[in-house]
């Protein structure tokens, strides 16, 4: 073999690996880099026809029926679940609904809606999953024994929202959830009115539970007997906006916090971690910390007053505004010094804050001193019963 | 009992009746170093020999008579001598060897070389086709390691991404994460016992099964093609030219538990499987299931470490058939003191800590090796390999925490809050099994066939992960609540992954260019298949029924809990899925020599299909996929060798990165203000990697490196937000841009009478660009944003410098290991400007030998003499994030070598 051809072979080996480096470069480039393309197939929705509810459904459960729930009831991005006045559904095995679409469930004050499990027991079932729902309205309707964690073991609330929806709940009444009753948010507007929530978190959990950037307003609700706290704001931790901003106004608050232990006490109102709001006229009763505003609050843009605080027992008077916390007592605060000092004067009112049953009827008694002392921009009266029509109407 | 079983063996080699005997030293007749590792043998008889690291030999049990002593060294030339020897004589004789000159390509070198011996590895670097760096298991017997991680550690280039849970250990190669690299046994993909990523724990693998580590920088068409930063492959010990025998034995401790206690708990109650396992789907668990003793934590004094180990080896029928054995056995305790603080960002992107945690690991580890290689010559020209590699590893560890919560809950000065008493009891146990057969067959003089079979299977059982959370409050007035209990949570988890991989390979040397000219062309066919199988359970405690409040937590036996999730999660945990992965490879390569010049070049094609099935609990979710690319990887390698001694390289080769079987998953595991998810879409990453490198080798135990690197990666795989189109931030991983490393690399090594040194410096810089949220207050608004930064894991200066004295008359061989790392990219945060960063370390370990009588040695171990702490910080204000205390470990030991 010549000088020539071994150098000629060489080169042709560097031409080969360099060409084909060359091509694949190129070719490389020319690709896009727009990923898989992997999506989910939506699966197809059946319109309700029977009395018995499972799987992927649209359409109306018609008024004064009584449905079953059987298993998993899923409402696709462009169905709608319309529940007419005066629907009883029981749900049963754990069932939950899961609403990509939207939830309407529009009972009245003479026909109101039931959700319900016949265990009658908390964490029967996983209660109404609404985290990427486009709208959720939800009128006169009981919801209860909730919170059933998913089959992934996570916890399940009453009512979960994560999307920057509309969310209206109006005179409606949650009982015995195991954990949260309604946690919204991801920037969702709220309207949470007129509403009763009680016995609500067997050992946590908050009953009003408003976090990363949701915007509305929280009135007229009566919390009663949760295990955290009754109304709880704050804003996320990485993305700071928007802040959660609320005015929460005119809620009777009573006997919350105690079961999660003296470690980590509910509060009547808790305002965390940057969250920004107005705080008035509410009635704060036996809670055992009363209305919190932590130095982790956005305490510039917080304002509050007139809210009214009374304890049946002595060694709660303390922590009316918790010690170490931003918030203070106002001067247009009414604030309790004694058992027998401002009683807000209830229609029934059981003193014992670790009872189980609900022997109360927080109506306040002519008379009040709640009455004709509230912050006037929100309403004359103090606590959720008022003595004008916009008041809580259970 | 392993005790025993030594004492015995000693007792039993000691024993041995000592007849004639033949001892010296081999040398390097220019150099005067000695050669450890030459074959010295008496010609025409059984008797042969490998000298030891000091180059000495000794021939036992000598019949007296006339022999022709021969003793010979790869590279340099035999040397044969008649001696006489009679009865119950020792005779000393010293030969010293000439290097040979002349290339010696990796062919010739086979079979005759003990690749146990740095002079082989010096060699290896300097013969071989592309960049690699050898560390010997001579090199690996004197240093201060017993694991593979800590061995890799001094290597040029390397750091160690480690954890003090159970994490395991990883390698970072010049500054690129793990997922960038990949791991072979003896050539050969190892599969991962780890539940979700590709990586092999490297602290698991014992390091006296080894024989030689090789670090490959610059990829060649043969070798599997998704290794960015390199591929590490682990080359296990192979059968010996004759008899070998050798054993080890040591006993340690560690500084830590001197001063403080080690912390235990039940294992034996531990249930090895969850209960939809034992029991049944349908069965729904009752509080009195879960067993309490393995959350019951006591105190004692820890108990000293210990690792034994064993290489036997033979050859049989004519030397056809070779048999090496290896085991080995390290029971390891050790600790950690631990502070860890949670960072959050105020309205002014000030970091400050959320939540401060101090935690103490006892930590106790077991590994079990075992290595069998059995090489047999079926005929003249078929040539069978069997290797089999089994590492089992157990591990057990207590850690306590006590976390404290900064921010909300009423906290306004330090020592008052809300705190939360966490502590945890796991236990895993790892298997990796890798099992290769492979032949070579001389089809013709110029046409040589390979193939090899291997399986390679990997699992871990985690039974009962438990943990228990307390809470208790310390209020502005320093009084403290009681402690009342919060949560159990029981989880069972397991996992498996299955290889199979066939492979062929032809070599043919076209008889018109002699062997100037090597053509190569093979392929493999990998099918796998992984399970993760997870079971958790949480428990929450009944209302005290006399306050109607929490109960107070009084002991673990006394707890009264109710099962919140009876049903458990196994058939729907975020954690389980099943996925598969098919590769095919082939490639075509060509080599070409011409006096001072070498070429390769060729191009090797990939061809890859992964898929997932996880049980999603609606329908809307997606439950299955499978994504398949090609990727075309081609290579060039230049070497230029002007003498002997020196050679110039420049390589260009391309390589890919697939991204771990988890992360295509779209799993969800939902947090308080974001939710972690799997990304279906998620791409592979590809690189294109130049490399040049200059290396020197003055003599056959010197040498100086110098190389340079430049990276670009396309298609990097991140974890990072993203989605700001409304509600919950989603935490993913994803692909972003274009990565860019560039570094330096420097080795040498230096010895100059009993005095050596050797040491290594490496620079990276790498770049990319990946999205963080960034709060602006003037705006009040949050977006995401582009930030540069490097790569995740990289150190910016890395060096290691060791220093060697060896005195073959008396036996010493002393060692002393200095490392610095430089400031590393830990953890990207998801804030702008903000991550964590570990602080520049100095470490020092030594190692002491002492030859005691012809046949042991005593050895020292000596790790973390500083007490060097990792630390890691924020780099915006240097708040600590996280403070790790190890302190010193030791190891005295013994080793018998026959």
């Amino acid at each position: 073999m010549n000088q020539f051809s071994v150098y000629r072979s060489m080169m042709l080996t560097v031409a080969v690996g360099l060409s084909l480096t060359a091509t694949t470069l190129l070719t490389s480039c020319s690709k896009s880099s727009e990923g898989n393309n992997v999506v989910p197939a939506q699966p197809a929705s059946n319109p309700i026809t029977g009395t018995s509810l499972a799987g992927n459904v649209k359409g109306a459960l018609l008024t004064g029926k009584t449905y079953t729930v059987t298993g998993d009831v899923m409402v696709g991005p462009k169905d709608t679940l319309f529940v007419q006045r005066g629907v009883t559904v029981n749900v049963s095995g754990n069932s939950t609904f899961y609403v990509q679409g939207a939830l309407i469930s529009e009972g009245s004050q003479a026909s109101p809606i039931t959700f319900t499990s016949p265990s009658g027991k908390p964490g029967s079932w996983g209660g109404f999953q609404c985290d990427s729902a486009k709208y959720v309205r939800i009128q006169w309707t009981h919801i209860d024994y909730t919170g059933g964690p998913d089959p992934t073991g996570s916890a399940r609330v009453s009512l979960i929202v994560s999307k920057p929806i509309t969310v209206i709940v109006e005179d409606s009444w949650l009982k015995s959830g195991q954990d949260d009753g309604f946690r919204l948010q991801g920037g969702c507007n709220v309207s949470i009115l007129r509403n009763t929530i009680e016995s609500g978190g067997s050992t946590d959990g908050e009953a009003i539970n408003i976090k990363t950037g949701a915007t509305g307003t929280v009135a007229y609700n009566v919390v009663w007997s949760q295990a955290g706290s009754a109304i709880k704001l704050e804003t996320s931790t990485t993305a700071l906006f928007p802040q959660t901003n609320v005015k929460v106004y005119n809620n009777t608050l009573v006997s919350d916090g105690f079961r999660r232990g003296a470690a980590e006490p509910g509060r009547g109102i808790l305002i965390d971690r940057f969250a920004q709001g107005a705080f008035y006229n509410n009635l704060i009763v036996n809670d055992y910390n009363g209305l919190d505003i932590t130095t982790a609050a956005d305490t510039k843009n917080i304002t509050y007053g007139n809210n009214y605080f009374y304890a049946t027992a002595d060694s709660l008077r303390k922590f009316y505004y918790p010690a170490g916390s931003f918030g203070k007592q106002q001067t247009s605060d009414i604030v309790s010094t004694a058992t027998t000092d401002k009683n807000p004067l209830f229609t029934k009112f059981d003193a014992n804050y670790n009872s189980t049953t609900n022997n109360n009827d927080f109506h306040l008694q002519s008379g009040s001193p709640a009455l004709g002392v509230g912050n006037t921009v929100y309403n004359k009266d103090i606590g959720a019963y008022t003595s004008d029509a916009q008041g809580n109407k259970h | 009992m392993k005790w025993n079983f030594l004492g015995t063996l000693f007792w039993f080699i000691a024993s041995y009746a000592q007849a004639g005997t033949l001892t010296g030293r081999i040398t390097d007749a220019r150099t005067r170093q000695p050669l450890p590792g030459a074959t010295v043998g008496l010609r025409n008889t059984n008797f042969f020999t490998i000298t030891d690291r000091d180059g000495n030999y000794q021939l036992n049990n000598l019949p007296a008579g006339q022999y022709e002593l021969q003793t010979t060294f790869v590279g340099y030339a035999p040397r044969t001598e008649r001696i006489k020897l009679a009865a119950d004589q020792t005779l000393v004789r010293n030969q010293a060897l000439t290097e040979q000159a002349g290339n010696l390509s990796e062919v010739n070198v086979k079979g005759i070389l003990n690749r146990e011996t740095e002079v082989a590895s010096r060699r290896s670097e300097r013969n071989a086709d592309n960049i690699i760096n050898v560390v010997s298991s001579a090199r690996i017997e004197g240093s201060p390691d017993i694991n593979v991680a800590n061995v890799l550690q001094r290597m040029s280039g390397i750091t160690l991404q480690r954890s003090n849970g159970d994490g395991g250990s990883f390698a970072i190669i010049r500054g690129i994460e793990p997922r960038y690299n990949n791991t072979t046994i003896n050539g050969v993909k190892v599969t991962s016992p780890d539940e979700k990523s590709r990586f092999v724990p490297l602290d698991i693998i014992p390091a006296d099964l080894l024989q030689r580590i090789e670090i490959s920088k610059a990829l060649m068409p043969s070798m599997e093609g998704d290794a960015i930063g390199g591929t590490i492959n682990l080359v296990m010990k192979d059968a010996p030219q004759g008899t070998l025998l050798r054993a080890s034995g040591s006993l340690g401790y560690s500084a830590l538990f001197i001063k403080q206690g080690y912390t235990t708990f039940d294992r034996s109650v531990i249930r090895p499987k969850g209960f939809t396992e034992t029991n049944g789907a349908d069965y729904r668990v009752l509080p009195g299931d879960f067993s309490r003793g393995n959350l019951n934590f006591t105190s004692k004094t820890a108990p000293p470490s210990g690792t034994a180990g064993l290489t036997w080896g033979n050859r049989f029928r004519d030397n056809r058939l070779g048999i090496l054995v290896g085991a080995s056995y390290q029971n390891q305790f050790s600790g950690a003191i631990s502070e860890f603080n949670s960072i959050t960002i105020d309205q002014f992107n000030v970091p400050s800590r959320s939540d401060v945690a101090n935690r103490t690991y006892s930590t106790n580890l077991v590994n079990y090796g075992l290595n069998v290689h059995l090489d047999y010559q079926l005929t003249p020209r078929h040539k069978l390999n069997l290797f089999n590699t089994l590492l089992l590893s157990d591990l057990a560890q207590a850690r306590l925490s006590v976390d404290t919560s900064l921010i909300g809950n009423g906290r306004t000065r330090p020592g008052i809050g809300f705190i939360n008493p966490v502590n945890r009891s796991l236990t895993n146990h790892q298997l990796v099994e890798n099992a290769k057969l492979d032949g070579t067959v001389q089809l013709a003089d110029n046409l040589l066939l390979n193939y090899a079979g291997v399986l390679s299977y990997a699992t871990k059982r985690a039974p009962d992960r438990a943990e228990i959370t307390n809470d208790y409050k310390i209020d502005d007035q320093f009084r403290r609540t009681a402690t009342f209990f919060d949560q159990i949570s029981h989880i069972w988890q397991h996992n498996s992954d299955r290889d199979y991989t066939g492979l062929l390979n032809l070599t043919y040397l076209p008889k018109r260019f002699g062997d100037a000219l090597e053509l190569r062309a093979g392929g493999l066919y990998r099918t796998k298949s992984r399970e993760n199988r997870q079971d958790s359970y949480i428990l929450k405690p009944t209302l005290d029924s006399a306050t109607g409040q929490k109960q107070v937590f009084t002991g673990i036996q006394t707890a009264r809990w109710t099962v919140y999730n009876p049903a458990g999660t196994y058939e729907y945990d975020a954690n389980n899925y099943q996925a598969q992965e098919q590769v095919g490879a082939f490639y075509a390569q060509g080599r070409y020599r011409r006096q001072h010049w070498q070429v390769l070049t060729g191009v090797r094609v990939e061809t890859t299909t992964q898929s997932f099935q996880i049980n999603t609990v609606t329908t809307a979710q997606l439950n299955h996929a499978t994504v398949a690319y090609t990727d075309i990887l081609p290579s060039l390698h230049l070497t230029y060798r002007p003498t002997d001694r020196q050679n110039w390289r420049a390589s260009y080769f391309r390589s890919l990165s697939r991204p771990g079987y988890f992360e295509l998953v779209p799993y969800q595991i939902r947090g308080q203000d974001s939710d972690e998810v799997g990304n279906p879409n998620l791409r592979h990453a590809v690189a294109d990697n130049f490399d040049l490198r200059y290396e020197l080798y003055p003599n056959a135990n010197d040498q100086l490196l110098i190389g340079t690197f430049y990276k670009r990666i396309q298609n990097p795989i991140e974890y990072a937000f993203t989605s700001f189109s409304g509600g919950q931030l989603v935490y993913t991983p994803r692909n972003f841009g274009t990565a860019t490393n560039i570094g330096l690399e420097v080795a040498f090594t230096k010895y100059l009478g009993n005095w050596g040194v050797t040491g290594n410096y490496t620079y990276t810089d790498s770049r990319i660009s990946s999205s963080k949220i960034f709060n602006d207050p003037v705006t009040q608004t949050s977006s995401l944003v582009l930030q540069q930064r490097p790569l995740q894991g990289q150190t910016d200066h890395v060096g290691n410098l060791s220093l060697l004295y060896r005195h073959p008359a008396s036996g010493w061989f002393v060692q002393l290991a200095y490392g610095y790392n430089g400031r590393t990219l830990r953890q990207v945060t998801p804030f702008l400007g903000t991550d964590y960063y570990q602080r520049p370390q100095h470490t020092l370990a030594g190692s002491v030998e002492k030859r005691a009588g012809a046949r042991f040695v005593v050895f020292a171990k000596l790790n973390n003499l500083l007490n060097t702490p990792t630390i890691l910080e924020v780099n915006t204000n240097h708040l600590i994030v996280q403070r790790d205390i190890n302190r010193a470990s030791y190891l005295l030991g013994l080793r018998y070598t026959r």
